[in-house]
C-alpha cells in the first residue's frame, strides 16, 4: 500500500516538473526558466524574480526569459512579480548537475469593469494590513457613486470636507480635526502639497482612480514630508494596451464638466502613452439666503468658474529602470469671486500651473535587495488677484465708491491687480533594503524648493509702499525606517525616525511705518520619530498600535501669506504632534463572500504650536495656537449584505481640546482651557447602500446601480463655548445623495445621475457660507476598448 | 443565521439613516424673545477672550452686581470681535466687529437689573464700520461710519434710518474722512475725521486735526476746522466715547492718538483743544505729550490709548509706551496708566495698576474711584484708583481682556 502510494506520488510529481518545463538551457548549479501570462502565453518582460534564500533577484527580458547563476545545490524559495499579476512563491529544488529549468504562469489580478487591472488579494486590503492606521477607499466604492473626489473623501471616517461654495470654490480637508497643509496631498505618492492652491482634490476624474489611501495618524515614512494627522495619496489606475474615456457631465447651476483619457501601451517598446483632460466650467449660480439680512434670498450671479487640466504620460517599462515615467501637466483657472457680504460684481483670481514630474523605479538599484524609488516634481505657476472695481455694491444695488482711489471691491481698503510668480521643486527619494524575509531598511528623503516672485505695483499704489517680497524656501525631511515582520508575517513593527530642516530668505515690511524693510533668514531644525505595529490574531482579525512623535514644518504659504489676502507671520514655529493610535480591524475581504470588514479605532493626540488659521480686522493670517489635545473613536462597517446590495457606515467622535494652561507670555489662566476647539466638527456619521444587479431590466451586458449616501455632522460652534449664548454656530446637517449609474455594451457606455442633498437641508460652511441646496446631475461617458 | 445578521447590519444601516435624518435642533441664535439676557445687575461689562495673534476672537457683554472676586462669563451675551458699546439711559447699542466680516446691523437691548432683553435692530450698509452713537434727542441720533464717510441719522427708539451726511467731500486721497467719535455741544455736533489711510495710519502728508462741524438741526456739515500747526493727528479713537469731551468750562478737549506708538519715527500725541463759545481749534493750548516727563516713569508717551476726563483738568489716561512695543502690537502689554493734569501741562504714572495690552484699556470713573481694566503679565481684571488716597488695588479679576465698564445709576 505504501509503495503504491510513493509511485502515485513519484508520478504526480513527474508530471508536475514535466508540465512546468518549457525551455532548456545548460549549465551547472543555475536556474533558468521563462515567465509567462496565465491566459495568453504571454511573456512578462520586466517581471522579476528573487531568491529568498540568497538574496539574488533577476528581471526577465523582451522574451519573458531569466536566469540564475551559481546557485548551489539545495532547496530554495522563489518568489515572481508582475505589476497586475498575483506574486506567486514557489519552491524549487536545484540539484548538483543539471540547471533548473522553469515555467512560470503568472495569473493576471482580477479585472473590474473589465476595463482595468485590480490587485487579486487587492492592493486595498494589503495597504490596511499595514501597521498604519489607513483607510482605503477601493474602486468599488468609487463606482458606487457619482461624486468627486471630495464628495468620496467626506464619506470616510475621520475625514471632513468643509467648501465654502460651489464647484471650485476653497474646501478643506481635515483628517481627525486637523486640517489645511498639515494634511498630505499625493498623486501616485508624489507629493503636491506645494501646489495645492492650484491642483485641487477634484482635479483628479473619479474614473481615473484605482483607490483612494487615506493615512491618519502616523503617515508611512516613504510618504517622506511632514504630514501630520494625516495623508491622502490618490493612486492613478492602471489601465490595458488601448484605451479611450470620454464623459460629458452636465449638473445643476450650470455646471459642465467634460473629461477625457486616452492610454496606449506598446508592450514591445514596454512603453505607455497617456494624454487626458478635464475641462469643467460652472456658473454656480445657486441661490442662497443672506447670513446677514434677514429673508434676502440672493442668487449668486459672480461665481464663475472655468478650469482646464491637461495631462500627459510616458512611462517605460524596460529601460535600465524598471519603471520611468514623466507627466507634463497643464492647469488654467479663473474663478470669480462670489460676494457674500456684499455684492461684488468684479473681483476674481486667475491662475496657471505649469508641471512637470518624473518617477524612477528600480529593483535592486546597485545592488541585490535594494529599491529605489524617485518622484520629482518641477512646477512653475503665475498667479492673479484683480479687485480694481471703483465701485461696490450693496444687495440692494446700491453703490459706493471704493476705499481706494486704485479701486477694490472686497473690503481690504486696497485695490490688487497682481502678477505673482511661484517656483517650486519637490524631490522625494526611498530606497528600501531588504535584509532578509523579516527585516528590511528603508531611507527617505524629500526635499522641497520654493520660491515666490510676487508683483503687484496696484496694489503697493494703494498701500504707498512695497509690502510682498521675494521669497526662498528650502525643506528637507530625511527619514529611515525599520521594518520587522515575523515569517508567518503575524507581526509587523515599523520603526521611523526623522530629521527635518528648513530655511527661508525674505523681507518683510512693516505696513504701519515707512522704515526700510527688514531681512528675514530663517534656518531651523528638528527630529521626530514614529512605530507602529500590527499583529495578526487570526487570518482576519488584526490589530494594529502606532505612535509617534511628529513635526511638521510650516509651509511657504503659511509663513509669507498668499500673496491676496492672508498676511505674513513669518514667526510661526513647526508643529510637534505625539500620537497613538489603536485598532481593531476585522476584514474577510476575499475569503467570505459578505467581503465584511469592521474597523474600531481610538486615538490620542497632543499637539503643540498648532498652527491655526485666524480671520482678523486686518487681515487673515496663521498663527501658531499652543496645545490642544484630542481624543478620538472612529467605527467603520463595510459588506456586500446581499451579493446585489453593499452597504457601509461609520461613525466619528474627535473630541479636541484646548489645554493651554496660561494666557500667551503671562501667568493669567487661560479662559478657553478645557474647551472644544471651535469651528471643528466633532461627531460625524455617514451611510450609503447600493444596489447592483445586471440586466435588471432585460437585455445583455447591462449592469445597473442604485445608490444612496447620507453624510450627518452635529452642530458645533464657530468660536470657544465660553457662554451660553454662543451665537456664530454651525448648524447640525444632515445630506442625503441618491444616484443611479446604467452601463450598457458591457460596461462601455455608462449613463449615471444624481441628486445631491435630495431633502434641499440648509447646510453652511463656516458660520456664514451657505452652500447649494438640492442639485441634479447627469453623465454620459463612453470606453472605447 | 447568516440571513439574520445580514438583514440586522441592513436594518441598523437603515435605521442610522433615518435617525440621521429626522434629527433636528435649533441653531440657539434666536434666543427665547422677551427674555432677559446677560446677567443680573447694574454694572455692564465687556469682555474679550481674544486668539493669540491679538487680532482675532472672541467677545462678550454681560451685567454683573458688583465688582469683586473673579468674572464668570457665562451668562455673556455674545457680540462681534471688539465690538463697540454705547449706552444711553438704560438703552445699549452694540455695534458690530470692525472689518467685512462683522454683522450687518445694529443691535439695541433694553437692559435692566434683572438683564437686556433685545429691543431692535438697524440695518446697516455693509463695509460701512458703525462704531458708535451720539443721541441728539430721544428721537434722533448719530452713528458716524468709519468706512464709508458718512453719518447715520436714526431714531434710536424705533432704530429706523431717517436721514444721512455725506462727508466724503473732506476725505484726503481715499474716499472717507474717516469720521471717528463726536460730541455735541451748543446744538452742534463736533465730529473728528480721522483720515487714516489704507494702513488704518495717518496719511505722512496730511497730519493735521480736523473735525466737521454739524447742524444738529439741519443736519447740514457747517464747516471742517483744522488744527495744522501741531502735527498732532488721528483725533480719538471711533470706539472710545470719553477721548472727546468737555470740561467744566464747556471747552471741548480732543485726545489724539497719532501713530499708536507703532511708528516710532513720528511719536506726537496728545490734545487739542475748541474753547466754549468758539468753533475754531485754539492752537494755544494744543499739547503733544510726546515731550513731557512723566513722573515716577522712565518713559514717555507715545500715543494716548485712552482717557476720562474726572474733573478740575485732570485725565485718567492709558499711554502708550514705544519701548514696550515688543513684536505684536496687538498683545504687547505697553500701555500705562497715568494721570494727565490739563491746566498744569504735567503727566504722572499711576503705580499698581500692571501695563496691559491694548484690548484692555477701559477707564471709568465711579464713587471717587477711577476704574482701570487692565490685562497684565500677573494679574487682569479691574483695577480701583482712589483720587483721595492715592492707592491703587484689584477690585475684580478677570481671564478674558475687559475692555468696555459701564455704571447704571
Amino acid at each position: 500500500m505504501k509503495s503504491m502510494k510513493q509511485k502515485i506520488l513519484y508520478l504526480f510529481s513527474t508530471l508536475l516538473l514535466m508540465s512546468i518545463s518549457v525551455l532548456a538551457q545548460t549549465g551547472d548549479g543555475r536556474i533558468v526558466g521563462v515567465i509567462i501570462d496565465d491566459s495568453g502565453e504571454e511573456p512578462l518582460s520586466g517581471a522579476t524574480l528573487f531568491i529568498e534564500e540568497l538574496k539574488k533577484g533577476a528581471v526577465a527580458n523582451e522574451h519573458g526569459k531569466f536566469s540564475f547563476s551559481n546557485v548551489p545545490a539545495a532547496t530554495y524559495t522563489l518568489t515572481a512579480k508582475f505589476m497586475g499579476y498575483h506574486t506567486q512563491t514557489l519552491k524549487i529544488i536545484v540539484g548538483k548537475d543539471n540547471p533548473k529549468k522553469i515555467t512560470i504562469r503568472l495569473k493576471a489580478q482580477t479585472q473590474s469593469l473589465s476595463e482595468v487591472i485590480v490587485m487579486g488579494k487587492s492592493e486595498a486590503r494589503k495597504i490596511r494590513e499595514q501597521a498604519m492606521p489607513v483607510s482605503v477607499i477601493s474602486m468599488k466604492q468609487l463606482q458606487g457613486t457619482v461624486s468627486d473626489v471630495q464628495g468620496v473623501l467626506a464619506k470616510t471616517v475621520g475625514v471632513a470636507i468643509r467648501s465654502s461654495g460651489g464647484v471650485g470654490s476653497t474646501s478643506r480637508l481635515s483628517v481627525r480635526g486637523l486640517e489645511g497643509k498639515r494634511v498630505g496631498f499625493f498623486i501616485d505618492e508624489t507629493p503636491l502639497n506645494d501646489q495645492s492652491d492650484f491642483i485641487d482634490l477634484n482635479d483628479i476624474p473619479t474614473d481615473m482612480i484605482d483607490r483612494i489611501e487615506i493615512y491618519k495618524g502616523v503617515v508611512p515614512a516613504k510618504f517622506g514630508g511632514s504630514s501630520m494627522g494625516g495623508a491622502v495619496n490618490i493612486v492613478i489606475k492602471e489601465y490595458p494596451s488601448r484605451y479611450a474615456d470620454v464623459s460629458y457631465t452636465r449638473e445643476s447651476f450650470n455646471v459642465n464638466k467634460a473629461q477625457t483619457v486616452f492610454k496606449r501601451n506598446l508592450k514591445d517598446a514596454g512603453v505607455v502613452f497617456g494624454i487626458g483632460g478635464t475641462y469643467t466650467y460652472a456658473d454656480n449660480d445657486y441661490t442662497m439666503e443672506s447670513p446677514y439680512i434677514k429673508g434676502l434670498k440672493i442668487k449668486r450671479e459672480h461665481d464663475n468658474f472655468k478650469k482646464l487640466v491637461l495631462g500627459g504620460s510616458m512611462k517605460a517599462k524596460k529601460w535600465w529602470f524598471d519603471e520611468v515615467e514623466f507627466e507634463p501637466v497643464f492647469i488654467d483657472t479663473y474663478k470669480e469671486v462670489q460676494g457674500i457680504e456684499t455684492d461684488i460684481r468684479k473681483a476674481h483670481t486667475k491662475s496657471r500651473l505649469y508641471l512637470l514630474a518624473n518617477k524612477l523605479e528600480k529593483e535592486n538599484f546597485l545592488i541585490e535587495g535594494l529599491d529605489l524609488e524617485m518622484n520629482t516634481a518641477i512646477g512653475y505657476t503665475q498667479y492673479s488677484l484683480i479687485d480694481t472695481a471703483k465701485v461696490w455694491y450693496d444687495w440692494n444695488g446700491n453703490s459706493y465708491p471704493a476705499s481706494s482711489p486704485h479701486g477694490g471691491e472686497l473690503g481690504t481698503r486696497y485695490a490688487s491687480n497682481s502678477d505673482n510668480e511661484k517656483l517650486t521643486m519637490v524631490n522625494k527619494l526611498n530606497l528600501e533594503y531588504l535584509v532578509n524575509k523579516n527585516n528590511s531598511f528603508s531611507l527617505n528623503s524629500v526635499f522641497t524648493l520654493a520660491n515666490g516672485y510676487p508683483s503687484d505695483p496696484t496694489k503697493e499704489k494703494s498701500i504707498g509702499k512695497k509690502v510682498d517680497f521675494n521669497s526662498y524656501m528650502r525643506s528637507w525631511v530625511g527619514g529611515a525606517t525599520y521594518d520587522f515582520r515575523t515569517t508567518n508575517d503575524r507581526f509587523l513593527n515599523s520603526f521611523t525616525t526623522r530629521l527635518y530642516w528648513y530655511s527661508m530668505k525674505t523681507s518683510y515690511q512693516n505696513i504701519y511705518i515707512n522704515t526700510p524693510p527688514e531681512g528675514i533668514k530663517l534656518n531651523k531644525r528638528s527630529i521626530g520619530f514614529s512605530n507602529a505595529m500590527r499583529y495578526r490574531l487570526t487570518p482576519s482579525l488584526m490589530a494594529k498600535l502606532s505612535g509617534g512623535y511628529d513635526v511638521r514644518i510650516p509651509s511657504e504659504n503659511e509663513l509669507l501669506g498668499d500673496g491676496y489676502t492672508i498676511t505674513p507671520s513669518e514667526k510661526l514655529l513647526p508643529e510637534r504632534n505625539l500620537s497613538v493610535n489603536a485598532s481593531m480591524l476585522y476584514d474577510r475581504t476575499g475569503t467570505h463572500p459578505s467581503n465584511l470588514q469592521i474597523e474600531f479605532g481610538g486615538y490620542y493626540m497632543y499637539l503643540r504650536d498648532m498652527i491655526r488659521f485666524t480671520k482678523g480686522i486686518l487681515g487673515a493670517q496663521y498663527q501658531n495656537f499652543g496645545e490642544m489635545k484630542t481624543l478620538g473613536v472612529e467605527l467603520e462597517v463595510k459588506a456586500d449584505i446581499f451579493p446585489f446590495l453593499f452597504g457601509y457606515g461609520n461613525v466619528t467622535y474627535q473630541d479636541l481640546r484646548d489645554v493651554r494652561k496660561y494666557e500667551e507670555n503671562s501667568k493669567l489662566p487661560n479662559a478657553t482651557k478645557g474647551k472644544r476647539m471651535p469651528n471643528i466638527p466633532y461627531f460625524m456619521a455617514n451611510a450609503g447602500l447600493e444596489f447592483h444587479k445586471e440586466n435588471l431590466f432585460g437585455g445583455k451586458g447591462q449592469n445597473t446601480r442604485l445608490f444612496t449616501d447620507m453624510a450627518f455632522v452635529e452642530e458645533y460652534l464657530y468660536d470657544f463655548e465660553i457662554t451660553e449664548n454662543t451665537k456664530r454656530r454651525i448648524p447640525r446637517s444632515t445630506t442625503i445623495d441618491i444616484g443611479f449609474e446604467h452601463s450598457f455594451m458591457n460596461q462601455r457606455l455608462f449613463v449615471s445621475g444624481k441628486i445631491k442633498n435630495v431633502t434641499d437641508a440648509m447646510v453652511l460652511s463656516e458660520f456664514n457660507r451657505p452652500l447649494p441646496g438640492r442639485s441634479f446631475g447627469v453623465k454620459l461617458r463612453y470606453i472605447f476598448r | 443565521m447568516k440571513l439574520v445578521r445580514k438583514e440586522s447590519l441592513l436594518m441598523a444601516m437603515t435605521a442610522m439613516m433615518f435617525l440621521m435624518a429626522s434629527c433636528d435642533k435649533n441653531n440657539g441664535d434666536n434666543p427665547t424673545p422677551n427674555t432677559p439676557l446677560g446677567g443680573e445687575g447694574n454694572i455692564l461689562l465687556g469682555t474679550t477672550v481674544k486668539n493669540a495673534d491679538g487680532i482675532s476672537g472672541q467677545s462678550y457683554l454681560q451685567q454683573i452686581t458688583e465688582l469683586s472676586g473673579t468674572l464668570n462669563m457665562t451668562k455673556g451675551v455674545q457680540i462681534g470681535f471688539s465690538g463697540s458699546v454705547s449706552v444711553v439711559g438704560n438703552d445699549i447699542f452694540v455695534f458690530p466687529e470692525f472689518g467685512p466680516n462683522g454683522k450687518q446691523s445694529v443691535e439695541k437691548y433694553e437692559r435692566s437689573q434683572e438683564g437686556m432683553i433685545h429691543a431692535g435692530e438697524l440695518q446697516i450698509t455693509p463695509n460701512s464700520y458703525p462704531v458708535n452713537l451720539t443721541q441728539v434727542s430721544t428721537e434722533k441720533a448719530y452713528i458716524p461710519m468709519f468706512n464709508l464717510g458718512r453719518v447715520m441719522v436714526i431714531n434710536p427708539k424705533t432704530m429706523v434710518k431717517t436721514g444721512e451726511i455725506d462727508l466724503s467731500q473732506y476725505a484726503h486721497t481715499d474716499n472717507s474722512p474717516d469720521p471717528s467719535y463726536g460730541i455735541i455741544r451748543d446744538g452742534y455736533y463736533y465730529l473728528p475725521l480721522d483720515q487714516a489711510g489704507t494702513n488704518w495710519m495717518p496719511y505722512e502728508d496730511y497730519r493735521q486735526v480736523d473735525v466737521a462741524v454739524i447742524d444738529t438741526k439741519t443736519d447740514k456739515v457747517l464747516k471742517v476746522i483744522s488744527e495744522k500747526s501741531s502735527g498732532l493727528c488721528f483725533p480719538t479713537r471711533p470706539f472710545l466715547k470719553d477721548m472727546i469731551f468737555t470740561d467744566e468750562q464747556n471747552d471741548i478737549y480732543i485726545a489724539c492718538a497719532g501713530y499708536f506708538g507703532y511708528n516710532p519715527q513720528y511719536i506726537k500725541n496728545g490734545f487739542v483743544c475748541i474753547s466754549a463759545g468758539k468753533q475754531e481749534f485754539d492752537e494755544n493750548r494744543t499739547w503733544d505729550i510726546s515731550n513731557t516727563d512723566i513722573t515716577g516713569s522712565e518713559y514717555r508717551a507715545a500715543t494716548v490709548y485712552n482717557c476720562k476726563y474726572i474733573g478740575n483738568g485732570k485725565v485718567a489716561a492709558y499711554v502708550g509706551v514705544l519701548e514696550l512695543m515688543g513684536d505684536n502690537p496687538y498683545t504687547a502689554r505697553n500701555s500705562m496708566a497715568v494721570m494727565i493734569d490739563l491746566k498744569a501741562k504735567s503727566i504722572e504714572k499711576i503705580d499698581g495698576i500692571p501695563y496691559t495690552d491694548g484690548h484692555s484699556i477701559a477707564i471709568e470713573y465711579h464713587n471717587g474711584e477711577v476704574l482701570f481694566s487692565a490685562y497684565g503679565v500677573n494679574a487682569s481684571g479691574i483695577f480701583a484708583y482712589n483720587l483721595a488716597t492715592g492707592k491703587v488695588k484689584q477690585v475684580l479679576s478677570s481671564s478674558g481682556n475687559i475692555a468696555f465698564m459701564h455704571f447704571f445709576k
